[in-house]
């Protein structure tokens, strides 16, 4: 249908190139003009009788099809249901947008937060109090930059790439007298949910009421390497090396 | 064989021997349940445990780590401080009056005695974050040269005319700028200022004190509170007070036996240090004779008194104390809210000196306080107001107000700067969404980022005005909040 359409206005003669481009039509309350005459843009501040009745002869000549506009009118409203020059019609960057684009073209598209510290928050939210769970964290980080003077963002990222463990153990029901136990690799978030299980089990430990204090201190102590979910990893992976004849690949 | 012939001649025997015993605890006099079983064939009564061992109990381990406390404070108990960065290249100006124009929009730091005093006196409190910088400092903005101007450059004239209540949203620095203008006062007037300042006037309101009526003074004495302040009063005007010797004779006893005390040999100092008559219950003139005193020598050494938090005076009509018959008593019948009291409604005044007020937002809003400084029309039908206290504060010209501004953004600007060249700012990219490519799919040399990588800078200067931008327009300027969301928000 478009492509008949577009056929059928491609063999249009290349007279009507000629007529200068249409001017934006707006309706002025304040123009002296009749909003007849602004509708009929044929440069004429009065419209009469006659000139409506050549509007419809034309608009009727055009109704029926196959007609080549020859009037002034007829070529008028022939533009006006001429979808070319929207067709034709490209668009143009400027300088600056084209630079803008230069700037973003290799950057990634930002989240609101970041991935890992959202999910340290989560799985300390209770109750889907989400606000006070960030608070919580975003207090234990202070207290981390505190004692570091380090970006604790980076000092958290440290603790879960140090403590984090790769495998973890599944016993698979054989269905038999003997149950195996299964070395399994862990996902980069199993590992860090696992790491920050450990971390709020390790603040558990601590003395403070507050658990933000708890938190920072702990994420502090696995920071320097002192916490108890370092030898919990190591359990895991002297486990899992035992039994590294059932890895299934 | 043997043996299964030998255990059953011995089960009978028993038998039979039990029987017998059972027949004769039937003429006994004593009460059955106090028999003995006799081993087990005798059917002996359960005898139920008393004491019940939950053996699910674990044993109570013993807790690690840093502090007891909670956040607030634990941050500036732990001492922090220590590990902040040394502030020495950066510069920073101290605070004077002589050159505050020169100061405008800078970063400054205390005077270093001045610090120590303001410290001593309660001047820094919680949740202003002095434990991210090494030293104490603070910002001159609008708000330090406007109580310059109108507060601190009149200490030469009565404080019943030079009284003023700093007021403003919570985190806006009015605690800040009640240090500021003590730091102000004291580098105007050196160590001839005598700076009396009550950071938490809910301390003696809130009914956590001892308190005892002073006969001699017919006003309620708290023996704990008074002399804490008094001792913190001490070592701050200890050189002003040296100077001010004694106007009269004075009498006292302590632990070390009777102090006669003469009229121009001893001075102020002396009798603070050495008369503990502001720790005792009974009656007692000593506060009056050293307010008598300071007020006198007044002529001479100015006096600034401050008060922070005063709405929590205020926020109820009465304290938590009661008198004999139950009935609450008002905060203007203890020794030193009497003196607020005639301070705030210049009816007791200092030849030199000032009054200077703070409200707090953390506590709720006093009408009492609002009427009183003519921010609301006295209403004489309203029951949560104190009415007589209104009208005292509103008395002799009334107490002035100075509402607090914002930063600028320029001001704002500045700040962040400092923030960043002493470390406390961390700036870092935004967090991006994990790239899932093959690395075979990627353009040359681009990198593999891991599933939850932390992301390194790449425009650390693009960031940091991002982040200017974004938190200044959060804040609105506000330089609680302003900060709070650069160092508290990750």
């Amino acid at each position: 249908m478009f492509r008949a359409a577009l056929s059928r206005v491609s063999a249009l003669p290349l007279r009507r190139a000629a007529v200068s481009p249409l001017p934006l039509l707006r309706y002025s309350s304040s123009a002296t003009t009749s909003i007849t005459a602004q509708i009929l843009p044929l440069e004429k501040t009065t419209v009469s009788e006659s000139d409506i009745d050549e509007w419809l002869a034309a608009v009727n000549a055009l109704k029926k099809g196959d007609h080549r506009p020859e009037t002034e009118q007829e070529i008028y409203l022939a533009q006006l249901a001429n979808p070319e020059p929207f067709l034709r019609e490209k668009f143009v960057p400027t300088e600056e947008q084209l630079q803008e684009v230069q700037r973003y073209a290799n950057m990634k598209v930002p989240i609101r937060d970041d991935p890992v510290i959202n999910y340290f928050i989560n799985l300390i939210m209770r109750h889907g109090q989400k606000s006070k769970a960030r608070n919580i964290v975003n207090r234990a980080f202070y207290i981390v930059y505190l004692r570091t003077r380090q970006d604790p963002v980076k000092v958290f990222y440290e603790v879960l790439e140090r403590m984090s463990p790769i495998f973890a153990v599944k016993t698979l029901k054989t269905g038999f007298a003997k149950n195996v136990v299964i070395p399994v690799p862990l996902t980069k978030r199993q590992r860090d949910r696992q790491t920050i299980l450990w971390l709020l089990d390790g603040a558990d430990k601590k003395m403070s009421n507050d658990l933000s204090v708890r938190l920072g201190e702990e994420i502090i102590s696995a920071w320097e390497g002192k916490s108890s979910g370092y030898e919990k990893r190591a359990q895991i992976h002297k486990n899992a090396i035992a039994q590294r004849a059932y890895i299934r690949l | 064989m043997l043996r299964s012939a030998f255990s059953k001649t011995l089960a009978a025997s028993r038998f039979q021997a039990a029987s017998l015993q059972g027949t004769n605890r039937c003429f006994s006099v004593s009460a059955v349940q106090l028999a003995k079983p006799l081993g087990k064939l005798v059917p002996a009564a359960k005898v139920k445990a008393k004491v019940k061992v939950n053996h699910n109990k674990k044993e109570k381990s013993k807790k690690s780590g840093m502090t007891p406390y909670d956040f607030k404070d634990a941050v500036r108990t732990l001492k922090f401080e220590t590990y902040a960065k040394d502030l020495s290249d950066l510069n920073l100006s101290e605070l004077s009056a002589a050159n505050l124009a020169e100061l405008k929009d800078k970063i400054v730091t205390f005077e270093s005695r001045v610090d120590g005093q303001i410290e001593l006196m309660g001047g820094y409190k919680k949740y202003q974050h002095h434990e991210l910088f090494k030293q104490h400092c603070s910002m001159v903005t609008d708000n330090t040269v406007q109580i310059h101007e109108s507060f601190v450059k009149k200490l030469d004239g009565s404080s019943k005319d030079n009284r003023a209540c700093l007021l403003g949203p919570k985190g806006v620095g009015k605690s800040t700028l009640l240090s500021q203008a003590q730091a102000l006062a004291r580098s105007q007037y050196g160590s001839d200022l005598v700076l009396l300042h009550i950071a938490e006037p809910e301390l003696f309101v809130q009914g956590f004190s001892d308190y005892a009526l002073n006969p001699t003074l017919k006003l309620f004495h708290q023996p704990m509170f008074t002399k804490r302040w008094i001792k913190k009063l001490r070592d701050v005007n200890e050189d002003v007070f040296k100077k001010m010797p004694l106007l009269k004779d004075v009498t006292f006893t302590n632990k070390k036996g009777v102090h006669n005390y003469k009229k121009g040999q001893n001075n102020l100092h002396e009798y603070l240090v050495n008369c503990h008559d502001f720790g005792i219950v009974g009656p007692s003139e000593a506060f009056k004779f050293f307010i008598e005193h300071l007020q006198t020598y007044s002529k001479d050494f100015p006096v600034l008194f401050s008060v922070d938090n005063v709405n929590a005076i205020f926020e109820k009509q009465f304290t938590n104390y009661f008198h004999k018959d139950m009935t609450p008593i008002h905060y203007s019948e203890f020794e030193i809210g009497s003196l607020i009291k005639q301070l705030m409604s210049g009816e007791f005044s200092f030849a030199k000196g000032g009054v200077l007020l703070s409200e707090s937002s953390d506590l709720g809003q006093s009408k009492t306080l609002k009427v009183g400084l003519k921010l609301q029309d006295l209403d004489p039908y309203a029951e949560d107001l104190d009415h007589p206290e209104a009208v005292s504060m509103m008395q002799n010209g009334g107490i002035n107000t100075i509402a607090l501004t914002n930063l600028s953004k320029p001001q704002a600007r500045t700040l962040m700067e400092f923030w960043n060249e002493s470390g406390v700012l961390q700036i870092r990219d935004y967090a991006t969404k994990p790239n899932f490519k093959r690395p075979e799919d990627l353009a040359e040399g681009a990198r593999i980022m891991k599933v939850g990588e932390f992301v390194n800078e790449m425009d650390p200067v693009e960031m940091y005005e991002k982040k200017l931008e974004k938190t200044y327009f959060v804040s609105g300027g506000n330089p609680g909040v302003f900060l709070k969301n650069n160092v508290l928000n990750y």
